[in-house]
Order: C-alpha cells, then structure tokens, then sequence
C-alpha cells in the first residue's frame, strides 16, 4: 500500500520553494556540523550528496538541490 | 563460356561493390562495443564514469577512572577510512574499514561495505554488509566523529560481553529504502531481510546463555530476519522526527533444541534539532529505546543444571545538546554542552542479567567544524551494583 500510493503523494509548495541552501541546514546540521562546500570539489560533492541521500533517505529533489548549492558555494 | 565468364564478372562486380559496405561495418564496430559497454539497455544509470571519495574519522581516547587500579589511561585510538564510489548515476558503492586498538589489541574489520542501486525517486536498494536500520543511533549517530561525547548510551555499542539488545551491530542483507514527502510533512523508510541474529546457546559461554549476536556473517540457520524502520518528520522544516523499527527473526542453531526459538525487536527513536534565535544557540535532542523479547528456552548453568528465565530487556537514551552558535565571542560559539542518561535493563534472572544506569555531562569544543576535543563525566551504576564513575576525553576528527 505504502509503495501504491508513494505517486500520489503531493509535495507543498512552500516545501517545493526551499533553496539548496535551507535544504543543507535542515537536513545534515540534525546529525552532524556540515563541512564547508569548499573543502571538496564538484566531483566530490556528488559522491557525498549520493552516500547521504541512501544513508538519510534523503527526496530525489532534496539532494539535487542540495547538491547544486554546494557546487555553486565551492 | 562466355555465358560463365559474364557469372564471374557479375560476381566480381558485386564484391567490389560489397567491399565498401564490409569496411564500414568494421569501422563501426568498435563504436558499437565501445557505446554498448558504456550504456548497457538493460540498466539505466550505468555510465561507466567512475567517481570517488575517501572520507572518514579517526580518533583518540583517554580516561581517568578514580576507582580503577590503573587511574589514567589512553584507552583506545581508532581510524576509519570510507570508500565510496559513484559508479554511474545510480550505482553506488561504500564501505568503510575501521582500524582501532582495544584492550592493547589492533583490530581491523570491515563496518559496512554496500552496493547499491537507485531504482527510482522512490527506491533504492542496496545488499553487502550494512548498518542495521533499526532505531537511529546506528546508522546516523554512532560515529565518534558525529556522537557528541566520547562514549556510547549503555547498551548501544557492541561490546565483547555485553548483550546486544536489538540489531545494533552490522548484519549481511538486503535493505529497499527511500524517503518521500506527503504536504508539508516527509517519511522515510527502510525494509531490509538479513541473515538475523545467532543465539548464545551456553554451551561455550555459559554465563551469556539467551543473549543474541547479529554480526552472524554465515547464518546458523535458513530463516532469515525481516525488518525496517519508518521515519516521521511532521514539521515542514525538517526539525523533528519519529520513528519506529521491529526486527523478527529465528535465532538457534540448525537442528539444535533451540532451531525454532523465535526473536522480537522494536525501538523508538526521536530527534528534534532547531535554532533558537532567542537563546543565540542550537538545540538537539535525541532519544531511542529498545526492546528485546527472545522465546524462553532451556539452558545450563556452570553446574550443569537446567535452568530457564524470561528473555525480556530493554535500553534507552536521552540526549540533550545545546551549542550557543549565534553569540558574537568567536570562542563561546564553539563550545557545546551535552547530556545524556541513559539505562540497561536486562533480563533479571538471565545470568548476564541486572539493571545498568548512567549519566553523561560533557563538554565539546571545535576547534573546526571537523575537529572536535571532547571533555565528559559520567557517573552511574553497574549491572552488579557497582558504581562507576570516570572522565573522558576524545580528540577526533571527521574528514
């Protein structure tokens, strides 16, 4: 049932509008202080932001965005 | 014959003009096993590009324990580098390999090492060797780098000689895991099959006879164990969750006594982290408890007579952390203040049984936002009535 109704499951829009940069402090500060975006480079930060987005479970949409405020701030 | 002649001037004719054709095909050919091997039709995300990183932590212990012989003590250092690759899109790759000393012995093993695969935005799965995803603390919070003091909550660390009260160490298996959003408010969950724990039966270990072992890396039997963990995190920032895990599996030996005895596991873990402008700092507050029944069984003591027990135990923790990172003095924003309580109950009339309290305050300081000299005092009461009491300190670092 869980996985049926997982394409029906609406996201609001106020989450919808959350930057990379929210995003990154919501999620990895509730574990862990985070590393500065320069202390790896591009390359890198999509290896990471994969191993979190399977250890955390992490949305699709959260790490991209994720992602993409970490390669913009390196 | 000159009807032949003209044969094997028209079949040389259209040789000659089949040649270019064969020598096209035999340029392409490489191309099309080069683009095949690089993007097989059968999986998506398999690009072939490879990508990695080495991160990890590695640390250093000392204590000082009043009531112990040898009063000072640097007890334990450990390094743990984390491989992980990204062998595509959606392939990935991680394991991690611990070195550290204990009781004067270096030990090496491997934490964790996973493949896994993205099925979708909904669905990965993964299978190797994992940190069971049952509760929170082992699988996002038991790294020395990422626990705040330079201890464990009682009963959450694996220790030689201490009873495993849940899947709290890596087990073999499977897991399908994801995570989705539903309005405002975000699940997560993770359902995984595993080879399950093994069963202390007494026989060599008399006095951790019922107690369970779930780095059970070749399975004592064919049943296998279910289990997963739903997460919760009802506020849309994220700054709350609640989940819940269960973990069922046979636990004896094949064709022993014990094959059939069956083991229940659940755990509640909750984390609520936010900044509170008003007090200039960050609140975390983390809490889990287990519980553990094993069917009652037959076992024999040091004597050799038979004795049986009900094989219920349980483990909780509460932390609570506040690090004043908004004030303006470069040095107090670097400081955090922690507690933690945290308790044992074992099965009372299990000879590893009894009753374990504790209470951690301690101080970190980072010096980085990667490394961290951590300062505790614990103090509480063993499973046997004896006190304990002890200051800690770690010096660690996460790279």
């Amino acid at each position: 049932m869980l996985f049926l109704s997982l394409p029906s499951c609406k996201t609001s829009a106020a989450v919808k509008e959350k930057s990379g940069a929210i995003l990154w402090s919501e999620n990895c500060s509730r574990c862990h202080y985070s590393p500065d975006p320069e202390d790896y480079n591009d390359a890198q930060w999509e290896v990471i932001v994969m191993h979190m987005r399977v250890r955390t479970s992490l949305t699709e949409d959260e790490s991209q965005k994720i992602l993409k405020f970490l390669q913009d701030s390196n | 014959m000159k009807k032949t002649n003209t044969r094997i001037l028209l079949l040389l004719l259209a040789g000659f003009y089949a040649m270019p054709t064969v020598a096209q095909e035999m340029e392409q050919e490489p191309k099309l096993v080069q683009t095949e091997t690089k993007e097989p039709k059968d999986f998506k995300g398999l690009s072939g590009i490879t990508k990695n990183v080495i991160i990890g932590y590695a640390y250093s212990d000392f204590i000082y324990d009043p009531h112990s012989e040898i009063k000072t003590n640097f007890t334990r250092v450990g390094f743990s580098p984390t491989m992980v690759w990204m062998l595509g899109e959606k392939l990935f790759f991680e394991s991690q390999v611990e070195f550290y000393t204990d009781s004067g012995n270096i030990n090496t093993k491997i934490e964790y090492l996973k493949l896994s695969y993205i099925i979708n935005k909904y669905m990965t799965v993964g299978m190797g060797k994992m940190l069971t995803p049952f509760g929170l603390y082992t699988e996002r919070i038991e790294a020395p780098f990422i626990e705040k003091l330079p201890n464990a909550p009682l009963g959450l660390r694996q220790m030689d000689g201490v009873p495993n009260i849940g899947p709290i160490s890596p087990e073999m298996g499977v897991d399908l895991r994801g995570g989705f959003y539903v309005g405002d408010s975000k699940m997560n969950y993770v359902l995984y099959v595993s080879n399950g724990a093994k069963l202390n039966d007494g026989l060599s270990e008399t006095h951790l006879a019922g107690t369970l072992n779930y780095e059970n890396f070749f399975d004592n039997n064919s049943n296998k164990s279910f289990g997963g963990r739903i997460g919760y995190l009802p506020l849309s920032n994220s700054s709350l969750e609640i989940g819940g895990s269960w973990s069922y599996s046979e636990v004896g030996d094949v064709k022993t006594a014990y094959e059939h005895l069956m083991s229940k596991a659940y755990s509640f873990d909750v984390t609520y982290h936010k900044t509170y402008p008003a007090l200039k700092s960050m609140i975390d507050f983390k809490g889990q408890v287990n519980f553990l029944e094993v069917d009652k069984a037959n076992y024999f003591d040091e004597k050799g007579d038979v004795y049986s027990f009900e094989n219920r135990s349980n483990i909780y923790y509460v932390r609570l952390s506040l690090r004043p990172a908004l004030v303006h003095n470069k040095y107090m924003k670097r400081f955090e203040f922690i507690g933690r309580y945290s308790v044992a109950d074992f099965a009372n009339d299990a000879l590893w049984g009894g009753y374990a309290q504790r209470t951690d305050l301690g101080i970190s300081y980072w010096l980085s936002l990667r490394i961290g000299l951590r300062i505790a005092y614990e103090k509480g009461d063993g499973l046997h009535g004896v006190s304990t009491e002890a200051i800690l300190v770690r010096f660690v670092t996460g790279f």
